[in-house]
């Protein structure tokens, strides 16, 4: 313990040692020549005024649209004389004849104009380098101009992000680009509170079931989703899920191991780096933008029986007996009802129209050396399902402070404050089962507490008080310093404290129906309450150098260098508590007892902390060669002693063609870039500490007076981080007006950390080890067009196609287990309420994707039951999981989307589709709703129509089975017959287009809008998942409906 | 400057990396990595009470490695038609239930182990720790090496080969890994003769460093009934015991008068008229008081003070719940409605305690520590293990892993491999009087070797009912025949196989 305090301090002084020195040295260096400047200024300006200082007016306008540009620096060059363009593109300088003035912003040329005596207007014309933000790419470590950058990345503007979408940045990345696959939840449909998965460039992590789902934190990544850096520091998936996208400058998507290497052992999955809006403005400046959603659920995928139809079926199914007057009297009451007009539309009962309002105000502030901005947004998401609903309130403060060019503070604090809170209606999934002629209310219009058919009403749920809340409070603070020594040399240092307290509150009232079912001997035990608390601490900051020279105007050579720390830590804890007699009282101190069945809080947390050194290295020769080299070195606390310090490495190499002299004198090529890459990524999202042993007490066993631990797993002091190998070629152009992006890539996702058996003479069973080896290989391309372009508009098309394979090349023996665990699983399915559907399986050779499936000759028109084809290739009517063969992957082959987005005098439109296809999906809502149904609930239409009724038809589903029980005795067969499992018939082909987004909008002229004061005002209107097609219908949202959504929003700046 | 840069960042690796391997020596509050657990004694001593926890688990000590798998092996039990253990005592190592059962036992006998060689690891590594209390360093090394010894010793037992004693031929054969690291990385299996020298290397070491055992001095560190008594921990005498019993195991002519040695040192080696006439100096025997309380289950019926060492087993009565009724195993009144049952019939009990001769009515074992149940009371409870709520704990959740008679038993089978059949008969007598046997029925010196070493059978019959030695006698001896099972005894019969998990990933692994 001892030894290690020290040599922690030690490192502490040492560190601070080294900065100091360094920082001491720069500033000498620093001190002597400015000063020797300012003298010389003063003597120099002293001149000038004397002499032929003027005044002298400008404008700077755009040269392709005539519009006014602001916030162009106007710098006298040679001088410290400068100022900024105004909203209307004028400006005052002070100059002297003979001094040249120069124009310059980030995205456009820079212009320089010498000032003659004759001089009297400085008329700038500066023209958009035509992807503005994309000739960069910013890595959230440095920033690169794309024409030199040997990686593959892709730049999103925030204007373009908020073209498809103004939800979240994921809803819009969707719509954008294809590589970053945003996987559609179809159980949790449009639920607001429901995080997206999604990976990048396909998944690599076997998923072996990890952690409690009770776990409201998100302290835990998932581990294929791609890492987010945010203004240069990880945050988690939840933050940018609830980013304002008004503050978002761009959004870049580093995809190879040459742009991702940086950020070295995370990386695997891929990088996606955001970056908000830097200061422009040089006078206040206020925008405003106010949207207002309208969501609206879509229950149109269900098709569901009509009371008659469902009377229907139960008297065929014989649910009512002929022999028993109250049972058959039954049915005659029920049916009078439902011809006197008795039907519950039971799926709207829990619905709603949602509606959201996001109100975004941006104040800019201060001038030249200190400039100021601060943001505060609001989004109220009201879901779907009545009670459901996201709150986000963030507010954040930046400051900049630049002195002379040479230093630069930069701080940002933001502060997110969250609340959400669930539909206490339940499971939408629970509605779609009740009958329609049973009435929810009586008389009198109010609700029954029990349903005629039995079984509470659910409805009841949301009246009791049920609350089921979770909130955050996050706070983020970074601070960064620039000083810029020489030209060419940088050293930067940044640092970054997050803070987040999260809650959540699950109350289920005594009279919940979830309680229905307790007997009297536990009646005590009505009324459960849940209650999280989290919290999480991070610590991060990293010191670069940042070097670049050019040598005899041919050698072009960058050097970035530096080190990062990072520590983290969380913990959440959740405790279970019961029996809280009355509804009334909400509250955790109220209960009487720990739940009986949970009995001790159980919960999550961590504590790393890790180190990277990072050396990045850049060389272009005559800009025509371009060479990327990059070395990190990263260590981590989750690693194993023996391999603490992880290497991962990346070469680039590209080829600007259009700088070569056989295309130089084409103007209209543009760009023409062949690059490619190869280099190592990590992976270290898994779960903590799997490299040493845990020691845990045995709670519940005492030995005489005593209490004892044990180790709970074998430690492995040589595990090793997950590797990717990483190739990609691609090529980058712009001729002709087109604009074309494309790449070939494979990966070899190796020293997958998976558990493997081990001799149990060791102890334990199994170990975690690198082991495995998993392939990805696919092609990802991108064309856009532009027919038009000038001062009235443009007209783009674009469109963009990917494709993926998987394959598994190896597994471990543990994975063989647990593909053995899984079968015997599936094989005890037997009762239709419990889970009958597919599993996972990994095996050699397969992607991790396939769904296993009996291969099946459909159904027997003799009998009705299904006829699937064994292992020996014979027709049999057992269902036997030794039978499934790989039937498909459950993932699209391909994906994609097009569209084009133009604009015309301000006024502007854009539509996006989607497309994917050569996936298959087992359509598991189709078996729970027309097979595997019991007659208690209410089903699909299709059982009245669809199924196999009387000898000799050829049906498509089979005789309905299972109608009160889980099984029913088929005397054709002499033997129950068993509820549908994993079969062929069900696995389809699933091909979808997807017009996922239009948007609207208009920006009203510039010059009528500052006759009213304002500078800028634009309003737009969204929908998003216009229409869908597809080939396989499919029940979207089963827990929480799907909905489509209208926004509109109005932006205006003063 | 252009010069600094590199030397700085060079400077900065270097700190780095020489400052970072305890930087980042960190883990979660929740999770106890074992660097941590093993900074302080409190940590050690929760690991070392870890391993008895362990021990005394229902695939271990409290059922599978007692009572249960091992004492059916011995044929103790009666058979009772649809018994879920129906194929133990027909040795179908390969029939369920046995195949899973030689998993559990195996897997908990070594994780025991690996519990074990962890402490012994972080006592090596951590020496800072016990700077200033040796006495609980030198404690601590010295259980955790006797179990060591103790639960290899156990699992060579059960699944390596007995009738070492007439077999040489067996002494380079390959037997059960000595696993002596905590590591993933399976230990090679060695011959016989290298795992017993492991082994007794293991429990020599221990003996040394448990010399400051405080139960060797002051008989209230081994009491009964404290809760921090020594004799619920391996202690000095029973890590002499547990010598004794390897050293018999190896059954040569040396070991066997080393074995004797450390028996006649456990008994106390008062000889006077015969082999320990008096109470020892640190156990006593059972007084007849003890034995006979108003009610059987508050009579100390599986005499704890002769425990060299006894597992504390907590839920001892729910371990002996069986698995679809609350009914305990040792319930034995209607057994034909509970297949989950052990007890001994009416003419195994016979048998065994001899009917028909003075000691048949005398002798407590028969009488006292088994009652009649069930239709013409003709099965026969086995009390002292049948755990009841109404117990008190002084004698009860209590599974012994030694007994001093077992002592009296090695030293009546050395002197008798001496051919000294006098002090052997006053080893067996001295045992049969304290079970209430009259010392008029006292085996006579004249007896013949063969009757003497009869005799020792018959108090292995009788003394260790449900624990598990008999099994392991008739192994050791090497028997080709053994009461109530009309078969053959051999090697396929006495030696369970290893598990089929340890034959996979265990490297090359013979039987």
């Amino acid at each position: 313990m001892k030894n290690k305090r020290i040599s922690l301090a030690k490192f502490c002084f040492f560190g601070f040692l080294m900065m100091s020195l360094t920082s001491f040295n720069l500033f000498a260096v620093n001190k002597a020549a400015p000063s020797d400047n300012n003298e010389n200024d003063i003597i120099k300006n002293a001149e000038v005024q004397q002499d032929t200082t003027r005044i002298i007016k400008g404008k700077v306008t755009n040269s392709q649209t005539g519009q006014p540009v602001d916030a162009v620096a106007i710098i006298v060059i040679g001088t410290k004389v400068g100022t900024y363009s105004g909203t209307d593109g004028t400006f005052e300088i002070k100059v002297k004849d003979g001094q040249e003035v120069a124009a310059s912003i980030v995205g456009m040329t820079s212009q320089r104009i010498r000032v003659t005596s004759s001089t009297k207007f400085l008329d700038f014309k500066l023209t958009d380098t035509e992807f503005k933000i994309e000739d960069l790419v910013v890595t959230g470590i440095a920033t690169r101009k794309a024409e030199s950058y040997t990686g593959s990345a892709v730049t999103i503007k925030g204007d373009e992000l908020k073209r498809v979408g103004n939800q979240n940045l994921f809803q819009s990345l969707k719509n954008l680009d294809p590589s970053v696959y945003i996987m559609e939840n179809l159980q949790m449909g449009s639920d607001p509170n429901s995080l997206p998965n999604m990976n990048m460039r396909g998944g690599t992590s076997f998923n072996e079931g990890m952690g409690t789902s009770d776990l409201k934190g998100n302290y835990e990544n998932k581990p294929n989703q791609p890492l987010f850096i945010l203004d240069g520091f990880e945050v988690t998936a939840e933050r940018v899920f609830d980013l304002d996208m008004q503050t978002v400058e761009s959004l870049t998507i580093l995809k190879d191991a040459s742009a991702k290497a940086i950020y070295g052992s995370k990386a695997a999955n891929g990088v996606v780096v955001i970056e908000t809006k830097k200061l422009i403005a040089q006078k206040p400046r206020i925008t405003y933008t106010g949207s207002l959603d309208l969501t609206m659920p879509d229950l149109s995928s269900y098709n569901l029986c009509s009371p008659l139809e469902k009377l229907d079926v139960e008297l065929k199914e014989n649910t009512y007996s002929d022999t028993n007057p109250s049972s058959i009297t039954n049915y005659y009451k029920l049916r009078k009802q439902v011809l006197e007009g008795l039907d519950t539309y039971w799926l709207s009962k829990p619905v709603q129209m949602g509606y959201g309002q996001k109100h975004s105000l941006n104040i800019e502030l201060g001038k030249d050396e200190l400039r100021t901005s601060a943001n505060v947004s609001y989004y109220d998401n009201v879901g779907v399902m009545k009670g459901s609903d996201r709150t986000t309130l963030n507010g954040s403060f930046n400051l900049v402070y630049r002195l002379k060019d040479k230093v630069k503070f930069q701080n940002s604090l933001n502060i997110t404050n969250n609340n959400a809170s669930d539909s206490p209606y339940g499971s939408f999934g629970t509605y779609t089962l009740l009958n329609s002629y049973v009435n929810p209310y009586d008389e009198d219009g109010n609700l029954v507490t029990t349903l005629s058919k039995g079984g509470r009403n659910p409805l009841l749920d949301a009246t009791i008080g049920t609350s089921l809340t979770s909130k955050y409070f996050e706070i983020t603070n970074n601070f960064e310093a620039e000083y810029t020594v020489i030209e060419g040399l940088r050293l930067r240092a940044r640092f970054s404290v997050n803070k987040k307290n999260n809650s959540a509150d699950r109350y289920y009232p005594s009279t919940h129906s979830r309680f229905a079912s307790y007997s009297n001997t536990i009646a005590h035990r009505k009324g459960q309450y849940e209650a999280n608390n989290g919290s999480s601490d991070k610590l991060t900051g990293d010191f670069y150098v940042n070097y670049s020279t050019k040598i005899k105007d041919v050698h072009n050579i960058f050097v970035n260098a530096g080190f990062n720390l990072a520590e983290n830590k969380y913990h959440e804890v959740i405790n279970y508590v019961e029996g809280i007699p009355s509804t009334n009282m909400n509250d955790i101190m109220f209960a009487l007892q720990y739940n009986a069945d949970k009995m001790r809080p159980s919960g999550t947390s961590g504590f790393t902390r890790e180190v990277g050194v990072l050396t990045v290295l850049s060389y272009t020769y005559m800009d025509r060669f371009l060479f990327d080299g990059t070395f990190r070195l990263n260590a981590s606390s989750v690693f194993g002693s023996n391999n603490r310090w992880a290497p991962f490495w990346s070469v680039g190499v590209g080829w600007n063609l259009h700088k070569e002299s056989f295309f130089k004198d084409l103007s209209d090529i543009k760009l023409f870039k062949i690059r490619g890459s190869v280099g190592s990524t990590g992976n270290q999202s898994f779960l903590t500490n799997k490299s040493l042993t845990v020691n845990n007490y045995y709670m519940n066993d005492r030995y005489t007076d005593f209490i004892g631990a044990y180790a709970a797993n074998m430690e492995n002091p040589d595990l090793k981080w997950e590797q990717k190998m990483e190739y990609d070629a691609g090529i980058d152009a712009e001729l002709y007006g087109f604009n074309f992006r494309f790449d070939v890539y494979k990966t070899l996702t190796q020293n997958l950390v998976t558990s493997l058996s081990t001799a149990p003479s060791t102890g334990f069973t199994n170990v975690s080890e690198n082991l495995g080896f998993v392939e990805n290989k696919g092609v990802e391309a991108y064309l856009s067009y532009t027919l038009f372009q000038n001062r009235n508009g443009f007209l783009r098309l674009s469109g963009s196609y990917t494709n993926n394979k998987n394959t598994i090349l190896e597994i471990s023996e543990a994975m063989r287990t647990y593909n053995d665990t899984q079968k015997a699983y599936v094989n005890d399915r037997t009762d239709i309420k419990l889970k009958t559907g597919t599993v996972i399986l990994y095996y050699d050779g397969l992607p991790m994707n396939t769904i296993w499936a009996v291969p099946s000759y459909g159904i027997d028109p003799a009998t009705g039951v299904e006829l699937l084809i064994d292992n020996n290739g014979e027709a049999t009517y057992t269902w036997n999981a030794a039978d499934m063969v790989p039937s498909g992957i459950s993932v699209p082959k391909w994906r994609g989307n097009f569209g084009f987005n133009g604009e015309y005098k301000g006024i502007g439109i854009s539509v996006t589709c989607t497309y994917m296809g050569g996936g298959q999906y087992y359509n598991q809502t189709l078996v729970d709703k027309i097979e595997n149904i019991l007659i208690t609930n209410n089903f699909d239409r299709r059982v009245l129509t669809e199924r196999w009724s009387t000898p000799g038809q050829e049906a498509q589903y089979k005789m309905t089975t299972a109608f009160n029980v889980g099984s029913q005795w088929h005397s054709a067969l002499g033997r129950s017959q068993k509820p549908t499992r994993a079969t062929q018939r069900f696995v389809q082909d699933q091909n979808e287009l997807n017009i996922s987004s239009i948007g609207v909008y208009y920006d009203f002229n510039r010059k009528w809008l500052s006759s009213l004061g304002l500078e800028r005002l634009k309003f737009a209107a969204f929908m998003n998942d216009v229409v869908k097609f597809s080939t396989i219908g499919i029940e979207r949202g089963t827990t929480y409906p799907f909905a489509r959504t209208i926004s509109f929003s109005v932006t205006a700046t003063f | 400057m252009k010069a600094k840069l590199p030397i700085i960042l060079l400077i900065f690796s270097l700190i780095i990396t020489s400052s970072c391997e305890n930087w980042l020596n960190v883990s979660s509050k929740t999770d106890i990595v074992s660097e941590e657990m093993f900074s302080d004694i409190t940590g050690f001593n929760d690991a070392v009470v870890g391993v008895y926890v362990k021990m005394a688990k229902p695939e271990l000590y409290a059922q599978e490695m007692t009572w249960r798998t091992v004492e059916f092996l011995s044929h103790q039990y009666a058979e009772v038609a649809g018994a879920p253990d129906l194929n133990v005592p027909k040795f179908l190592w390969e029939t369920a239930p046995l195949p899973s059962k030689r998993e559990t036992m195996w897997l908990g006998m070594y994780n025991a182990i690996a519990n074990v060689n962890q402490i012994l690891k972080y006592q090596e590594q951590n020496r800072d720790v016990f700077k200033s209390d040796s006495f609980t360093d030198s404690l601590i090394k010295g259980e955790m090496l006797a179990l060591r010894a103790f639960l290899h010793f156990d699992v060579m037992r059960l699944f390596g080969k007995g009738n070492l004693e007439n077999r040489p031929e067996l002494r380079s054969a390959m037997t059960i890994p000595y696993v002596t690291d905590f590591t993933r990385i399976a230990t090679p299996q060695r011959s016989y003769t290298a795992t017993l020298a492991l082994m007794k290397q293991d429990i020599q070491q221990a003996i040394q460093y448990l010399e400051c055992d405080p139960c060797r001095t002051n008989s209230s560190e081994f009491s009964t009934t404290s809760m921090s008594s020594r004799r619920f921990r391996m202690n000095y005498w029973a890590a002499k015991a547990v010598y004794a019993r390897i050293l018999m195991w190896e059954g040569t002519t040396e070991s066997k008068e080393l074995a004797l040695a450390q028996a006649l040192e456990i008994i106390g080696n008062s000889r006077s008229g015969g082999i320990g006439t008096g109470n020892g100096a640190y156990y006593s025997w059972t007084p007849s008081s003890s034995v006979n309380q108003t009610y059987w289950y508050t009579s100390d019926l599986s005499f704890t003070q002769e425990h060299l060492f006894t597992l504390w087993v907590e839920k001892f009565i729910d371990i002996q719940k069986g698995p679809t009724d609350s009914r305990s195993w040792f319930d034995c009144a209607s057994p034909s409605n509970q297949y989950s049952v052990v007890y001994l019939t009416d003419a195994r009990r016979n048998i065994i305690y001899e009917e028909g001769t003075g000691m048949f009515d005398s002798d407590w074992r028969a009488n006292k520590c088994l009652w009649a149940a069930g239709a013409s009371l003709r099965n026969w409870t086995i009390a002292k293990f049948y755990n009841v709520a109404d117990m008190g704990t002084n004698f009860s959740k209590r599974m012994p892993m030694i007994r001093v008679t077992e002592m009296y038993y090695i030293a009546a089978e050395c002197f008798l491999a001496k051919g000294d059949r006098t002090s052997a008969v006053a080893c067996l007598n001295k045992v049969r009087n304290q079970r209430n046997i009259p010392t008029s029925l006292n085996l006579s010196a004249s007896l013949s070797v063969e009757d003497i070493r009869n005799e020792i059978t018959k108090e292995y019959l009788k003394e260790f009912v449900a624990e598990g030695q008999l099994f392991f006698y008739y192994k050791r001896l090497g028997f080709s025949t053994i009461l109530d099972y009309s078969g053959a005894m051999t090697d396929s019969e006495y030696q369970m196989p290893m598990p089929d998990s340890e034959m996979i990933n265990g490297g090359i692994r013979v039987n």
